[in-house]
């Protein structure tokens, strides 16, 4: 549960295998609903009386600082930072090699990089750094500090959270631990554990990263990979001062980056992080309001309530329920699509969901149009009738009839496939909201499909219960799950869900759905250099799995925040964040 | 309510009209050859009292429900449209409709057999298992009432809806067995207290004495005479303990550590209502008419049944 904002489905989700590292961090968004189900129970008591209302006598009112709703981060490092909120922090503190167009999401060269390029079709990379950039500590911002964070990251006794990001760098297994097989304490099953102590890495550094000079370096990858650049302005590739690297622990509590913002104190846990703006930015968007301060909330739903008050300026995360109260009581309301999206998984391993009819009969029964505008959700989401989001380059509408609502041919389908006999389990991890819109799609089957609602039961799990079970392919039915993207990119999707060699435990392929064909395209489409020419590619592979339907797209999710007067320019991100360097006072 | 001189002889009749065989009563003899019984006098007054005809009436109608729903309603609550969702009540479907849309009023008349299931299932169980080790231990004494009485206090510390969360959540498949099973667990200890009290005080009466010094088995003098007469207190708070038991399974079921959706249950509808109390209160309030008035019913059945039984406490 690494994300305040919903997102823990998703996080969790990624926790596992290299990949999952990987996403858990740039995804931001969705997954879970109803955030403060969670919390609510347990610990929102606490709350209330937190710091917020305290630190108010700083409002945005005319002072040029603006605060922003944050719940606390686990890490504010790029090496370990791999949730929604230190991601956030991180992305004021820092600029990347690239960014990404707020609105398309896709790489631009306003951030340290003055060129990345590769003459040989992704296999090397040559990363040329514009000159004048430096830390906020003043000390410049080179190639050495960019393949130092890396290797840092890389380097298993380091333990770094986003390591596998690192994975397709050359060299990058040298840099691993040994492993030894011991029983798990938990579960008592055998599982290889790292082992530094008795089988250290090999080397310290990966030969696949080279400094040329103070700026410009090459990137040689294990294999080739065209849309290597497009990861590069993710947080884990930021660039590290030299001051990490003497205190990693004492840099976490106030980090030093090259951003257009820096930290203004220390992090002061549960309470604020404060920033002002960085006069020394070398980017072409520097900061326009004098700083920003991330106010630390346990329950996002104590910040909607400040929001309202007007004691705070923005909240970027508004609960699905609380919505129509923000739009009603806050003076601006904004909804931007982001990268998540759930989807019901099929359990292909299990006989009963072995036949293509009947997921599809399962899938073409549901209405997902009258789902999301139901009070369930509000419209708070789209419809999804594609397995990548519309934020992602190569987006169709739709993909093929599959994953689109067709009643009559879902119960022609149905009826000659036999459908399914006997009890059906439906399964989701608990307290997440999910039950109202799965019951949702139980009464949908039932009506379209003619199942017996009695024969559904409902399996609700923790999510730490429930993603270890899925990879160990303890799924009897149909399984809620959530994805969002690390990078802007088709294959971020498609190969990381359903590629075969991506099943548990190395990947995210949950539905240990396996198609050579679907592969082959797969293959194809990473090879292309040109994105343009890849994503017809792409779109073939996603009709070859709409086809088999592996799962059921079933809506995407929408960013929606609100924010004051005091405030303006407010804009969030597919990847959730809010364009701190847009923000504006108008006090 | 009712006279007062009548007290004094259901007491002293309380012994003869099950130990007929072997005692002559101190008190007043019967005055027919079949002596009026505890359980019919307190019928007779029962009858009359019409807290326990009301409550009565109301048991048998939810009892009704639970068992053949669809003499209310031939709507069937599973057949749900999204586009009536939210629906107010209106002349034609009286409770509205559900986040689900589905029919209220169908929905909360079927979640009426999840309750009282659970809540007639556990008490039977509960008592069973109070009644029999409460005789036991009341009447053997000695380290065998120890024991059972610190078992008893052991449980008894333990707060029902606390153990329920923590032993639901370690379970956790949750079905009406489960959670009926749990409440069993921690639902007997009070009913044992009653019965061993019970049980203390009638076994020091002449006529169990008698019937000892007559040769009569262990056996026999708790199934004759010591049950018929030390029962009572347990009946009383079996009947409020129904009204209990339905409350605490809606509590769990609210929790989401009860009976888990697509069943149908008065808890999992309140539970689903809470956060639209504004958007749409008519979700919260019939449920929970239905349930209020259920475990009232109960309690106030209990209250008219401990007045007619045990005459000492009005």
């Amino acid at each position: 549960m690494k994300t305040k904002r919903g997102k823990s489905a998703l996080a969790a989700l990624l926790a596992f295998g290299l990949f999952v590292a990987a996403c858990s961090s740039g995804e931001p968004t969705d997954t879970t609903e109803a955030p403060e189900d969670t919390t609510a129970t347990t610990e929102a008591p606490t709350e209330t009386t937190e710091a917020p209302t305290e630190t108010t006598e700083a409002p945005a009112a005319g002072g040029g600082i603006v605060t922003s709703y944050i719940g606390e981060p686990e890490w504010l490092q790029p090496p370990n930072t791999n949730e929604s909120e230190g991601n956030a922090v991180l992305s004021a503190l820092f600029r990347g090699l690239i960014d990404y167009n707020p609105e398309t999401s896709e790489p631009e060269f306003t951030g340290v990089a003055e060129s990345i390029t590769s003459a040989d079709e992704g296999l090397t990379w040559d990363i040329v750094l514009k000159d004048g950039w430096t830390f906020h500590d003043g000390t410049p911002v080179t190639a050495q500090s960019f393949v130092d964070s890396w290797n840092y990251s890389a380097y298993g006794p380091n333990a770094a959270q986003v390591s596998g990001f690192f994975s397709s760098i050359a060299g990058y297994e040298d840099l691993q631990c040994g492993t030894v097989t011991e029983p798990d304490p938990d579960t008592g099953e055998d599982v290889d554990v790292a082992d530094c102590e008795g089988q250290p890495p090999a080397s310290e550094t990966m030969s696949g990263l080279a400094v040329v000079d103070d700026l410009n370096f090459t990137v040689t990858l294990a294999q080739p990979e065209t849309f290597f650049m497009t990861r590069l302005g993710y947080t884990s590739y930021y660039p590290l001062p030299e001051a990490f690297f003497a205190d990693p622990a004492a840099y976490n509590e106030s980090p030093i980056g090259n951003g257009p913002f820096m930290m203004d104190g220390s992090w002061e846990h549960d309470v604020e992080i404060r920033t002002v703006a960085n006069p020394d930015f070398a980017g072409e968007d520097p900061a326009q309001i004098d700083g920003l301060t991330f106010r630390i909330y346990e329950d996002v739903n104590t910040a909607v309530n400040d929001l309202m008050a007007g004691n705070l300026d923005i909240v970027d995360f508004v609960p699905p329920e609380r919505v129509a109260e923000v739009e009603a009581a806050v003076p601006n309301f904004g909804e931007t699509a982001s990268s998540s999206i759930n989807y019901l998984a099929f359990p292909l391993y299990d006989p009963a969901y072995q036949n293509p009819d009947v997921r599809a009969a399962l899938s073409m029964a549901i209405d997902r149009e009258t789902l999301v505008n139901s009070p369930i959700f509000n419209g708070t989401r789209a419809p999804a009738f594609n397995l990548q989001a519309p934020v992602i380059p190569g987006y169709q509408e739709t993909v093929c009839d599959n994953w689109t609502y067709n009643p009559e041919q879902a119960a022609a389908l149905w009826e000659s496939s036999g459908g399914i006999e006997g009890p059906i389990t439906v399964w989701f991890n608990s307290g997440a909201g999910h039950d109202a819109w799965v019951e949702a799609v139980v009464n949908m089957w039932s009506e379209n499909l003619g199942l017996d609602v009695a024969n559904v039961t409902f399996e609700q799990l923790d999510f730490a219960d429930y993603l270890p079970l899925i990879d160990e392919q303890g799924m009897t039915g149909p399984f809620r799950l959530g994805w969002g993207m690390d990078y802007p990119h088709p294959q971020n999707y498609w190969q990381l869900l359903l590629y075969s060699e991506f099943v548990p435990p190395v990947g995210s392929n949950s539905t240990f759905y396996i198609n050579p064909e679907f592969d082959a395209k797969i293959d194809e489409a990473n090879a292309q250099a040109d994105i343009n020419a890849a994503i017809p590619l792409y779109q073939e592979a996603a009709a070859i799995a709409c086809a088999d339907t592996p799962l059921i797209p079933m809506f995407f999710g929408l960013n929606q925040y609100g924010w004051n007067d005091t405030v303006d320019g407010v804009y969030v991100d597919a990847f959730g964040n809010i364009v701190y360097t847009d923000l504006v006072t108008t006090g | 309510m009712t006279d007062i001189t009548s007290k004094p002889p259901t007491e002293a009749v309380l012994a003869p009209d099950v130990a007929t065989p072997e005692v002559v009563p101190a008190g007043v003899p019967p005055k027919q050859g079949k002596p009026a019984s505890l359980w019919s006098d307190a019928w007779k007054e029962l009858r009359r009292k019409p807290t326990f005809v009301i409550s009565a009436v109301i048991i048998i109608v939810m009892v009704v429900m639970a068992a053949v729903p669809t003499l209310f309603t031939s709507v069937d609550p599973r057949e749900c449209s999204l586009l009536n969702a939210l629906q107010p009540p209106s002349a034609e479907h009286w409770f509205g409709f559900d986040l689900q849309g589905c029919d209220y009023y169908s929905r909360t008349i079927h979640g009426a057999r999840n309750s009282v299931a659970i809540g007639l299932v556990v008490t039977f169980f509960a008592s069973l298992i109070a009644v029999t080790l409460g005789s036991l231990a009341g009447y053997k004494g000695g380290w065998i009432d120890s024991s059972l009485a610190r078992l008893a206090d052991i449980f008894f510390a333990i707060p029902l809806i606390l153990a329920g969360i923590v032993l639901l959540n370690a379970l956790g498949s949750k079905s009406v067995w489960t959670v009926s099973a749990v409440l069993i667990v921690f639902g007997w200890p009070t009913m044992l207290r009653l019965m061993r009290s019970s049980v203390l005080s009638v076994r020091e009466l002449d006529y169990v004495d008698a019937a000892r010094a007559l040769g009569a088995s262990d056996w026999r003098i708790i199934t004759r005479h010591i049950l018929p007469n030390g029962i009572t207190p347990v009946v009383v708070y079996a009947t409020i303990t129904v009204g209990v038991v339905i409350s605490a399974e809606a509590t769990l079921s609210f929790l989401n550590v009860g009976l888990q959706l697509p069943a149908i249950s008065w808890g999992l509808m309140i539970s689903v209502a809470q956060n639209r109390i504004l958007e749409a209160p008519h979700l919260l309030f019939f449920p929970g008419l239905f349930l209020s008035i259920t475990v009232f019913s109960f309690i106030l059945m209990g209250d008219a049944l401990r007045d007619a039984l045990d005459p000492k406490l009005r």
